[in-house]
């Protein structure tokens, strides 16, 4: 019981030094001048005309981001559910592809096939639509609301098709069978049904969205909250405003968060499931070939951005020309030789190793507390071990910069410590999840029937308990690793000298290099890509089929 | 026979102050078959984690081969147990489920091979060795939980209601198996159960149970024809009851009154309340005496083979169930009159 009692006092330190704190800090310099309670700070930021506009354009933002993923996404998620055709599992993983680059890399790529003399207006000159080439991204808005769209659309079909799975298709039937028809059954029993996987799943768009660091920076638009933030830490001792705009994000994160959380509460609506039967409708003949034009056309969108930066970083000479002139795998070489890009790969793995150890470990143990030891404190854990999931990357970074300035942690010495702490930080209630969840799944029985005959804690836990839960614990493990990797916000933030770089902040630094840079820096995107998809791939394989195979007995 | 293996003394169990086992007290014997016999939520499974040490009672000891192991943890009592929904390990294939036991122990491969050769024999597991748990049928898994609970030679044998989740067919075959097996094996068992079948066929002792307390303990047949009260008789079998008043004692034959008139009922024990339950069972009528005679309307029955059991209908609106030798039915038609007695010393009478 002592040792149970140390081991919940250190992690709680540890959350309380790193999480709580941090936070805090951010809280007391917005409101706090010498030791006075003030508005002033909030108020500078809301008066300021340029600052109330890089609010409202991140709300516009947000608002409209979670209107076009809905337009992909829900459609999709009808499809899915309810049509049957061939290759269904197949395109079903396609469309969640776009997920694997983030929007940041993505944009790279968008931004030369979208630009004045790029792929889209050749394209379109080509065809004779246009006469003279037209600036498609303009201020850059609506290049990070194609990008933030193509990157967020998986969520809102996710979401939805789990609304969807949520309940017996015999609602429906009933529906119809008194009477109701389509759009009336559509409205009345399937629409409110779905309300709340759909607001929860707008909520993460939009929290996404505006807390998107990036993507803007790359198409230059600075208008927007996030970019401000990052600005203002540049002078973060003479300019408060940071703290207010930072507030202003986890008020609104904290306040969408909790308000999702209790409406979900509020409308448990699950249904019972009637043994398997088929709801899909088989689709054949012509109407397969338009579903299936319908579908490529949106996968062909939405991997626009991956397509244009694979081509980008094998192109030698791409100038007026819908596809490269000349290819070449030059810049892959560079990418290993680059002095740059070699640190930033070196970094970016040590990083995430690192990271994502301090996550299997720490998630395995909180996740085990939570559902096993009977302990005082053990909701103040649950509740600080999901805290991170409310706190943007960018809150994060920016309260570790505040609070840890000028302190032995002091990022713009040595930011490894808390580049990692960030990286494992924000992926760590995932992996508290997962085996928390594991456990809860975990019969007793299974352990006690190990102590039964005769096997004591140590051997229980070796030969039982962690063989059961491990599988789980790597998938988590695996996908928080390939997040860390291509992590932008803390990344961006927290590496102010070079020679502590990760990938993303390499790849930003490239882009902006007018020569060879944007070239070399596609080429690492695509490497991060690839990598990022592999660990999915392995992460789904082990999820979806050993833990399936494991659990379905008894 | 004599020899006591197990016994719990005194045991109460309160979960959130609510009690849900009250001052527990049974002895089990060498060899024996003993079942702890309840419906659901009485208390009977949380017994028997007691006994296997993942529960501890607030109260009392449990005993087990004159020692006292109430302290001891699960993994040092040697007791085996099958749980209701097998615990199979997933993650192994079965003979290493089934082995897992005697590799804790440290005993040499050599040993473990042939000991585990032997109870996949005794269990019918040849073939299936290899397999994982979730690739073979529920009946398999449940001779694997047996298996790997029995491969240790545990001093006693607990088994948690196994057979509760397979059908009816494979119910029986198993409940065979089990019994063959604790012939073969000689070990002690301790079985809970909800399911009284199961109980009365395979149980050498019985103890009934009825919310957090043991009203009952004795072989199936004392339980049959001399139950303690009207919880047990209706438990256990089918049984008639009406309610009644005693007018008269003689010795130990009482008159009692009740709506179907006078009756006499020899009884074995002192009964203390005025107003008492008359109760017998089925096959203790006759059509012969003419005290006791109760007359009623056939109304339907149901056929068993051998016999049939007959609803009766009085003009009072009472109804009773009589069972006869199918031989003697075709004497009977729907809706005709009935008449027969119920033998006085197969009368019980419970206070109520």
């Amino acid at each position: 019981m002592k040792r149970k009692k140390i081991l919940l006092t250190l992690i709680f330190l540890f959350f309380l030094l790193f999480l709580v704190y941090p936070v805090s800090f951010i809280l007391i310099q917005c409101f706090y001048n010498n030791g006075n309670f003030t508005l002033e700070i909030l108020k500078i930021a809301i008066t300021n005309y340029v600052i109330r506009k890089s609010i409202i354009n991140s709300f516009i933002l947000g608002i409209i981001v979670v209107l076009t993923t809905s337009i992909i996404g829900i459609p999709l998620a009808f499809i899915f559910d309810r049509l049957n055709f061939k290759g269904k599992s197949i395109l079903r993983i396609l469309f969640l592809l776009p997920m694997i680059a983030s929007p940041f890399v993505g944009s790279i790529g968008i931004k030369q096939f979208l630009s004045r003399f790029g792929s889209f207006n050749i394209l379109l000159i080509k065809l004779g639509i246009l006469k003279n080439p037209i600036s498609w991204i303009g201020s850059g808005f609506l290049g990070i609301v194609i990008l933030q769209t193509l990157h967020l659309y998986p969520i809102m079909f996710l979401n939805i098709t789990a609304s969807l799975n949520n309940y017996d298709i015999s609602v429906e039937e009933a529906s119809y069978n008194l009477g109701a028809t389509g759009l009336q059954t559509f409205f009345k029993v399937i629409f409110p049904l779905i309300l709340p996987g759909y607001f929860a799943a707008s909520s993460i768009i939009f929290i996404w969205s505006i807390t998107d660091l990036g993507t803007p920076l790359v198409f230059e638009f600075s208008n927007l909250v996030s970019v401000k933030i990052f600005y203002t830490l540049k002078d973060i001792n003479t300019n408060p405003v940071g703290y207010a705009l930072v507030f202003i994000i986890l008020l609104l994160t904290l306040l969408l968060f909790i308000f999702t959380k209790r409406y979900l509460e509020k409308t448990p609506y699950t249904t019972g499931k009637t043994a398997i039967y088929v709801k899909e409708k088989n689709i054949v003949g012509r109407k397969l070939f338009f579903l299936y034009l319908f579908l490529f056309f949106i996968l062909f969108l939405s991997l626009i951005p991956h397509f244009t930066l694979i081509f980008y970083s094998f192109s030698k000479k791409w100038f007026f020309s819908i596809l490269p002139a000349e290819y070449t795998g030059e810049y892959y070489k560079v990418v290993f030789a680059h002095r740059l890009t070699k640190t930033g790969i070196f970094n970016s793995l040590i990083y995430s190793s690192i990271s994502t150890t301090i996550d299997i470990f720490l998630g395995f143990f909180i996740g085990y507390i939570l559902a096993r030891w009977k302990i005082k404190g053990k909701e103040l854990l649950d509740i600080l071990s999901m805290v991170p999931l409310v706190i943007p990357g960018i809150v994060m970074a920016f309260g570790y910069v505040a609070t840890f300035s000028n302190t032995i942690l002091d990022p713009k010495n040595n930011p490894v410590f808390l580049i990692v702490l960030s990286y494992s930080l924000r992926r760590l209630p995932y992996l508290v999840r997962t085996t928390y969840s594991s456990f809860l799944q975990l019969d007793r029985g299974l352990e006690e029937a190990s102590y039964s005959l005769g096997g004591d804690n140590i051997i229980t836990f070796k030969k039982i308990i962690f063989p059961l839960v491990s599988p789980g614990l790597f998938a988590g493990g695996i996908l928080a690793f390939a997040f860390s990797l291509m992590e932008v916000s803390c990344s961006l933030i927290l590496a102010i000298r070079e020679k502590f770089y990760p990938i993303s902040k390499v790849i930003y630094t490239l882009a902006g290099r007018v020569t060879d840079g944007p070239n070399t820096a596609t080429s690492l995107g695509v490497l991060g890509m690839l990598i990022t998809g592999i660990c999915l791939f392995i992460s789904t394989k082990i999820f979806s089929k050993k833990i399936g195979e494991f659990f379905r007995i008894g | 026979m004599d020899k006591e293996i197990l016994t719990v003394e005194n045991v109460d169990k309160s979960y959130n102050g609510k009690e849900v086992l009250k001052n527990i007290n049974f002895s089990v014997y060498e060899n024996e078959f003993f079942f702890i016999l309840g419906p659901s939520g009485c208390g009977k499974t949380t017994l028997l984690r007691i006994i296997a040490g993942f529960v501890e009672p607030d109260r009392g000891r449990i005993i087990l081969n004159k020692k006292d192991v109430t302290k001891t943890p699960p993994n040092k009592r040697n007791i085996g147990f099958v749980f209701q929904n097998y615990a199979l390990w997933p993650h192994m294939k079965v003979i290493d489920n089934i082995a897992y036991g005697l590799r804790i122990k440290k005993y040499s491969e050599e040993f473990i091979k042939r000991r585990v050769k032997e109870i996949i024999e005794i269990t019918k597991l040849k073939n299936v060795e290899n397999l994982y748990p979730s690739q073979i049928s529920g009946g398999q898994q449940q001779r694997v939980a047996l298996a790997r609970a029995l491969v240790v030679n545990p001093q006693i044998l607990l088994l948690d209601e196994p057979l509760s989740n397979l059908d009816a067919k494979l119910r029986d075959e198993l409940r065979r198996e089990i019994k063959r097996i604790h012939k073969e094996t000689g070990i002690t068992m301790v079985y809970v159960t909800h399911d009284q079948k199961e109980a009365m066929t395979l149980g050498t002792t019985i103890a009934v149970m009825k919310e957090k307390e043991i009203v009952q303990i004795g072989s199936p047949y004392e339980i049959y024809s001399n139950p303690e009260n009207l919880f047990v008789a209706s438990f256990i079998g089918d049984i008639n009851s009406l309610k009644g008043k005693i007018v008269e004692k003689k010795g130990n034959i009482l008159k009692i009154e009740t709506d179907e008139g006078f009756f006499f009922a020899k009884i074995k024990k002192t009964i203390n309340s005025e107003n008492v339950y008359l109760c017998f069972r089925p096959e203790s009528i006759t059509v012969e005496e003419k005290i006791n005679t109760i007359t009623g309307r056939l109304h339907d029955y149901e056929f068993y083979g051998d016999i049939v059991k007959i609803n009766i209908i009085t003009p009072k609106g009472n109804t009773f169930k009589i069972g006869i030798y199918a031989d003697d039915f075709n004497k009977y038609k729907k809706d005709e009159n009935i008449v027969f007695s119920v033998k006085e010393d197969k009368i019980m009478v419970f206070e109520e």
